[in-house]
Parts: structure tokens; sequence; C-alpha cells
């Protein structure tokens, strides 16, 4: 593509650039669920963000880390929702974000093997629990949403949600001593 | 500790709670709380949260019905550089992704970013297994990019005019600056050098002091409570409580005569200032330790105990920052004559050092960790891979001995080592369904490098007191607290997991946080707890808060002192105090005098011969044992009114027979009797000399008195730290 070229402000991002973009959406997406628990905000901020993050493509020196990088433009964005919102609904404190943010990226490598090894758990589940699970976290629906068109009583599935969620960290964590024991 | 897999029962339910968007306003200060309080449980946080959602996401392409115009994906395809071109029959959401960007760049980056780059269709069969969806979903779904509102979106944030806004991070780079992960993070708490230098600490200038502080919070829970405090204790017994607490005795005769005279209003606070400048200070918190560390009987001939206590000796007289001695007790090597701290590990390396781990995560890291070391436990936070690797930490560790040639007597002698040896690798341990497993390095959540260059226990030690809410720091304050409050924020004062429920969190944070921002400053932690309000406070409770009894299982509210029995070596030291005879004894680290207390002290010292090198005293403060006690050899010398005891002086002193028995009160019960008191002992020793004339009316009076000393001695008053 346009690697060989000089940048310049109309220029439209590398070939590699657009690469580590489209690779760190999941950790940016994950990045700011960290802080803001809503995943319909997590996506309106990660649009922005990645608005920033398109813009300012030349900033980036490729070689360098890209998610510190655009976490950091993640983050502004992050800020400026607090903000906004910050009258109308009750978010976490700014030192949880802060706190939480850092451990985020700290672990962002580490989520990458445990994204792996939820594709086996999941693989492991119960045909039924994993039907629960994909229906709820269908765009759109939510625990109650699954409970009405399921007919049971919504705590009855929010213990199932649970259960199977704690299930899976139990065998994502189970997992991921075994390859380290490798 | 746990690097968190569900097993944090109240940070899971609120976990779950939160993503299920039922969170209350209450529980997200909870949660917050929770997650904040350590390492395990931020990590737990975000380990949730990116099961939560990766499930999300992933999921959500599964069943988007929006579609890639295959014209759009055509220029891509034809771009290889992109993506390494790869048959796969699962669907590639970045190849997808990067075909959408791709496009855009295509058609004009004005048109649209969309809010997610949805997957591809099945036109697109590329590369990478790693992310493929996590629902192995066969039906095909594209995505349509640019069709949404959000796509007309003008792109006009300029980052850079917000940058210069207060409390906003920079966010674009500069162009001369490798981008790291660190810039991102903004300066949190200070962070505090556990080495000892007091760190600048401009960021709390504004806040309240911490003892102003521990008033704040601990006023507040009784207001919660609707309770009201008991009132200050009166001097005799704040002085008597404060003399146990910090040096481990009570108070001589003279010391609480003079504190009873003394008008300064600041006394209190003097007092406290002199004690710390104790030499029993040193004393008592060096037998504590020396007791939490090796326990009171010696049941390893590996251990040398004076040595390690005159490394405590050591430690707590020059006020060694507690991280130090924490560092030096976990890290230590060498000879046990010459290391000291060599003889805690000593101790407890027996049975593959399932001793040392659970001792280490129970002192230092406020844990009990021992029962999952079969099996996990129903209300522990640890699983059985954690302890093992906590344990791994203390694999290459071994005990040498060797005969060596006493310099000083030229005769050789057996000499104890600990030493490192330059293991790797994993350890071996069976899980409950007989399976053998692995165990590398790791505690708190980080792995330590399990090659044989690391010294793993060096290590353990350096990541234990790291940190600003360092574990070590956590588990020291609520030990202090403990022992001057007599209950802990947890119960126990060593499971302070996240499945213990804290009584006073923000206290239990603030004083953490000080305590490493002093640089593990001891005596400092010491002055603010006895400063503080609650410890002012009387033993005596009224009818505003009879509730407030921790015994009964209620939740400590500290509106009261809490009485406390004396520990066996308190009693010793105290009955030493009253009767004086620690003046005649001398040097109380004579070794003699040692030999004598440890001998005295061991009557009561029952060991378990259990993995966790468990012993238990059989003092219990109870009257009956107190008095089979007080008929040994110490009690016969202390109140003999023969040779140069302190009874004997006070009996044939020329001192009337009221000040006689006032002197008796204070030596013994730290105060002056009331007037009814006077008057019934009075009447006491007159019915026993009154039969009697001349030196028989002497004698019967120092037989009254040292009976009535004895009684003292004997009393529940004297027993108890109240």
């Amino acid at each position: 593509m346009s690697n060989d070229e000089t940048p310049s402000a109309s220029q439209p991002p590398s070939a590699e650039f657009v690469q580590l973009f489209t690779r760190h959406q999941r950790r940016l997406y994950i990045y700011i669920l960290a802080q803001v628990p809503s995943p319909v905000d997590v996506e309106e901020i990660l649009q922005e963000a990645n608005i920033i993050i398109w813009r300012k493509c030349e900033q980036f020196e490729l070689g360098t880390n890209f998610l510190a990088w655009a976490s950091r433009i993640a983050k502004f964005e992050v800020l400026k929702f607090r903000d906004k919102k910050r009258r109308d609904r009750l978010y976490f404190s700014d030192t949880f974000v802060e706190q939480v943010a850092d451990e985020a990226l700290v672990a962002s490598d580490d989520l990458e093997l445990r994204r792996k090894a939820l594709i086996h758990c999941l693989g492991k589940l119960r045909e039924k629990d994993r039907d629960l699970i994909q229906q709820r976290y269908a765009p759109g629906e939510n625990g109650k949403s699954v409970a009405d068109v399921l007919g049971r009583p919504v705590n009855s599935v929010y213990q199932s949600l649970g259960r199977i969620r704690r299930s899976l960290m139990e065998c994502i964590h189970r997992r991921l001593a075994v390859e380290a024991g490798q | 500790m746990s690097s968190g897999n569900g097993q944090y029962s109240e940070l899971t339910e609120l976990l779950e709670a939160l993503c299920d968007d039922r969170l209350s306003p209450a529980q997200t200060v909870r949660l917050e709380q929770l997650v904040l309080a350590d390492d395990g449980a931020r990590r737990l946080y975000i380990e949730y949260i990116d099961l939560h959602g990766t499930l999300h996401w992933d999921t959500a392409q599964g069943s988007a019905g929006e579609t890639i115009p295959a014209a759009v994906v055509t220029p891509v395809a034809a771009t290889p550089s992109l993506v390494p071109a790869k048959m796969n029959a699962g669907r590639n959401r970045w190849y997808a992704a990067s075909a959408a960007i791709a496009m855009l760049v295509v058609i004009g980056l004005g048109a649209a970013i969309q809010q997610r780059f949805f997957p591809a269709n099945n036109n697109l069969h590329v590369a990478g297994n790693s992310d493929s969806s996590i629902f192995d979903v066969s039906k095909g779904t594209s995505t349509t990019i640019g069709q949404d509102g959000n796509s007309e979106e003008p792109l006009v944030i300029d980052i850079l005019e917000d940058t210069d806004k207060p409390g906003h991070l920079p966010v674009v780079p500069r162009p001369d600056r490798t981008p790291t992960v660190s810039p991102i993070i903004a300066p949190g708490p200070p962070q505090v050098a556990t080495n000892g230098t007091s760190p600048p600490n401009d960021a709390r200038v504004q806040l309240a002091s911490p003892v102003e502080f521990i008033d704040e919070q601990i006023t507040a829970g009784w207001t919660l409570a609707g309770i009201d405090s008991s009132p200050q204790a009166n001097d005799s017994e704040w002085v008597r409580r404060v003399y146990l607490d910090v040096t481990g005795r009570i108070p001589s005769a003279d010391a609480v005569d003079r504190f009873l005279k003394d008008k300064r209003p600041d006394k209190r606070t003097l007092l406290i200032e002199q004690l710390l400048d104790d030499s029993a200070y040193v004393a008592n918190w060096t037998t504590i330790w020396t007791n939490l560390l090796i326990g009171r009987a010696d049941v390893s001939e590996n251990v040398n105990r004076p040595s390690l206590q005159r490394f405590l000796r050591r430690s707590f007289a020059r006020n060694r920052p507690w991280s130090e001695v924490v560092y030096d007790l976990v890290s230590a090597e060498g000879d046990n004559e010459e290391n000291g701290a060599t003889n805690f590990l000593l101790a407890h390396l027996n049975n593959e050092a399932v001793p040392a781990t659970a001792v280490t995560a129970r002192l230092f890291l406020g844990m009990q960790v021992q029962c999952t070391q079969c099996h996990r436990h129903p209300f522990n936070d640890w699983k059985q891979s954690q302890f093992w690797e906590l344990n791994s930490c203390f694999q290459q560790t071994e005990v040498v001995h060797q005969r060596v040639v006493d310099p000083k007597t030229g005769r050789a002698k057996r000499a104890t080592q600990l030493v490192s040896k330059p293991l790797a690798g994993p350890i071996f341990y069976e899980n409950r369904q007989q399976v053998m497993r692995t165990a590398l390095p790791k505690v708190l959540g980080v792995s330590i490098d399990p090659g044989s260059e690391t010294n793993r226990r060096q290590e353990l030690a350096r990541l234990v007191v790291e940190g600003s809410q360092s574990q070590v720091a956590r588990a020291m304050v609520n030990r202090m607290w403990q022992h001057f409050f007599g209950h802990a924020f947890t119960r126990p004062v060593d499971d302070m997991g996240p499945h213990s429920p804290v009584t006073h969190p923000a206290l239990l944070d603030r004083l953490t946080g000080d305590f490493v921002a002093s640089g593990y400053d001891v005596k400092q932690l010491i002055r603010w707890i006895c400063n503080s309000q609650p410890y002012q406070l009387s033993s005596q409770y009224g009818e505003t808060n009879i509730a407030d009894d921790p015994a009964a299982g209620a939740t400590p509210l500290f509106s009261r002192m809490y009485v406390k029995s004396m520990t066996v070596e308190q009693l010793y030291d105290s009955m030493l105090a009253a009767t004086r005879l620690d003046e005649s004894r001398g040097n109380r680290w004579d070794e003699t005098e040692q030999q004598r207390r440890q001998e005295w002290l061991l009557q009561f010292v029952v060991t378990y011969d259990t993995e966790e090198n468990d012993e238990t005293t059989t003092f219990d403060g109870t009257l009956p044992q107190a008095l089979m006690m007080m008929n040994g050899q110490l009690v016969q010398q202390a109140l003999s009114a023969e040779g140069d005891t302190y009874l004997k002086r006070i009996v044939t002193s020329r001192d009337s027979e009221t000040d006689k028995i006032r002197k008796l009160f204070l030596a013994a019960l730290s105060r002056y009797p009331t007037a009814k008191e006077v008057g019934t002992f009075r009447k006491l020793l007159r019915e026993q000399t009154a039969a009697r004339s001349g030196g028989n009316r002497q004698q019967a009076q120092a037989e009254a008195l040292q009976d009535l000393f004895w009684a003292f001695l004997n009393s529940s008053e004297f027993i108890l730290v109240h």
C-alpha cells in the first residue's frame, strides 16, 4: 500500500497500521469496558476513540506499542464520556477507574490467552448452558429479555448466568494452569 | 492472593450483578472497595470483565444481520500484504475488520468508521484460528459498513485542544517520544519507598491525620449503629493498659503514682512517647514476634532462639521499617547464629516447607492457606494450586549442617545454615483426584521466573512488600489493631481474604497506606493507634453500647475497650514488675534470666505435632489456673517477706497502714484503692493482728499484707488487660 510514500495529513494509513488497528479492537473494547460497565456505552466510546485513532494514524510510530498509544486515546474518550454522563447516572469513582484501567493494560497480554481458553471452555459447557449464554449475549439482549423469551423467572436466569460464568471462569483458570504447567 | 477465579464470593456476586446491569449504588461502592482492596481482586475484576466483554463482542458477531457488500470486499482481497491469505473454514473477524477499513480507505475516510467491525461473511475464508469466533457458529453473517447513522458524524474532535485541561491526560504522544504503556498511567497515589526513606507526602497534606481519621471512622460506626461510646477511661485504667500493650507489663507503683499526679494535658501522648523509647518496648515486641515466628516451644533443633531474638531486638530497637524486617525474615540465608533471621524458616522447613508456606502467608500476608494445601476450601479464596505456587518459592531452600570449630573454645560444634540451591522448574503435588499437578512459583498473582538463576525467596520477599497498599502492611496494621483493641478488622486477624468481611474497610485502607507511606514505621503506627479516641475509652460499658460485644459475635465497633487476658509473658513480666523482682534480677537479656522465664512459660505451652507446627498455651486467664500457677516458685519468691523484696520493704516501712495498702494497690492493680476498699482491708488487717501483741503483731501484719498482695495478684483485675 502506501508505506513508502511520505505520510501527510490526507494520507491513508499503512497496511501495517490497519492490521494493528484491527487486531487491537477487542483489547480496546475490554480496556474501556473495565472502566465503563455498560457494553452499549463502551461501543459508543470505542467508536469515538476509533475515529481519533484513525485520524491520528500518522502520529503513531510503527514498531512502537500500539496498544499503549491507542489506549491513551481510548482513555481520553472514557474521561470525556464520564464527564458528560456524570450527572445523570451513577458510575465508578475516578480512583477506581484509574486503577482498573492500569490493571486492564497490564493484564492485556494475558487476556488473549484467556480468550483461547474461553473458546475451549465454551465447548465444554452443557449445550443448554451454552445456548443460554449465547442468547444472553446476543446483541440487544439481556438477562431480563432472555427470561421473558424463556418464560423463566428473571432471578433464576440471573442465577443460571452467574453459575455459568463462574464455571467458565474456573474452567479458564484450570486450562491456563494446565498450560502453564506444561 | 488469588489470581481470581470466582472464589472471591462476595466480589463474584457483585460482578454477576454488574454484568447483568442490576448493581445498586450501594453495591457499586462495595464493589469498588473490594476491587481496590487487593491485587487479586483487581485481577479477578479484569478477568471477569474480560469474560463478559469477550462474550459480548464475539457473540454479537454471530448474529449480527449485517452484510458486507461483496463489491466492497474485493479490493481488500486483492491486497495480499494485509493478511496472509490462508483458507480456513472459520470466519475471521479481524480480517473482516481489516477489510472494512481498507475499504474505507478506498472509499474515503470520512464515510464511516463503524462502531464495530463486524465479522466477515463466508466469502472471506482467511487466516488465524486465534481470532475465530468463540462460538463455532456456522451460519454465515456479513456486515454492512457505512450504513448506520453514526457514520455521518463529523470528525472534528481535536484532542490537542483538550490536553491542557486540568485533570486530562495528554492523549497524543509527542512525536519525539516513543509511546510506552507507562505514560498513560496517571500519577496515582504516591508510590512509596519501602526502604525506610520517607517519601514526599504532599498528596496527604490536606487530609485528616491518621489519628483524626481513626476517630472519624470509628465514631461514624457508632452513629450508624445508634450507640454511644463508653466514657473515657480514667488515668489508672489507661496507664495500666498502655503499659501492658506497649511494653508488655504493668507499670510500677511509682510510675502509676507519677502519672496520676501529672497535670499536663497531653500527658497521655507524652507517656506513649516515653514507652516507645523504653527498653521494655523492645523486649515486648521481641517476645511477641518470637512467639509468632517460631512459637514458644523449641520444636526443631535447627532453631537458635536467642539468635532470632537478637535479630528482632535489634530490629525493634532501631525501629527498622517493617518491610525490611519481613524481607530479611523471608529471604534470610546463612548461619543461624550469625543471621538470626534464618531461624524463622529453619523452624518451618519440615514437611516439604508446608509450614513455611502456611506461616508466611498467615503472618505476613494475613492469609490462611493451610486448608487449601489439600483441597479447595469452601470459605477460603485460595486454591490448591496457589498454595503450591507459594510453596514452590521455598523449594530452593535447604538446611545444611556442618561440623565447625568454635574459635572461642577450639571445639567442634554443629552449625546450621539456611542455603538456597539453584533449583529450577515446577514442583509437583497431587490434587484431590490423585492426579499429579505442577506448580511454578507465584505470589499475589505475580509469577516468579522459575529458572535456576532466580532466588525465589528474594523475589517473594520483594513482591510482598511492593506497592502503596502492600499486603504485608495491611496484615501488620490489622495485627496491630488487634493487639491494642483486642479485635482486628477481620476475624480472625490473620485471615484477611475476601471471604472475611472487614469491619472498617476505609480505615484499614487508610492506615495501610499511611503505614507504607511512613516507611513501615512500626512506632508511628503504634502512636496513631494509642493516641486515637477509641484507645482512650473505658472498658466499662453502659446501657448505650452493651450491644457492642464482639465476644458475643457482634461486629466490633470499638465503642469501648474490650477486655483482654494477659498472655503468659505479660503475666510473668507483670508479676516481676509488681513485686519488683525485675529490679533484683538485673538485665532481662541475661541468659539465666531468659532461661528462667522460658522455663516458666513453657509450663503452659502445648505443642501440636501438626503440619502447621501449631501450638497453644493452656493458659487461659481463668482464676483456678492462675491460682495453681501462683503457688509456684516465682510467686513464693515474689511474696516472700524475707530478704530484699518489695513486699518486705513495704511491710517494714514506717508508712501508715493505709499507705501500705495503697502501695500494694498501686503495685498490683495500678490504682489507688477506693475509700471503701481501704476500710475493708484495714478491718481485715485489724482482725488478723488483734489477737497478737508486740513483735507478733508486726509479724501478723506482714502476713496479712502478704495475703493481701497474693490475693491481688490472683484477682481477675490483675490478669486482665482492661
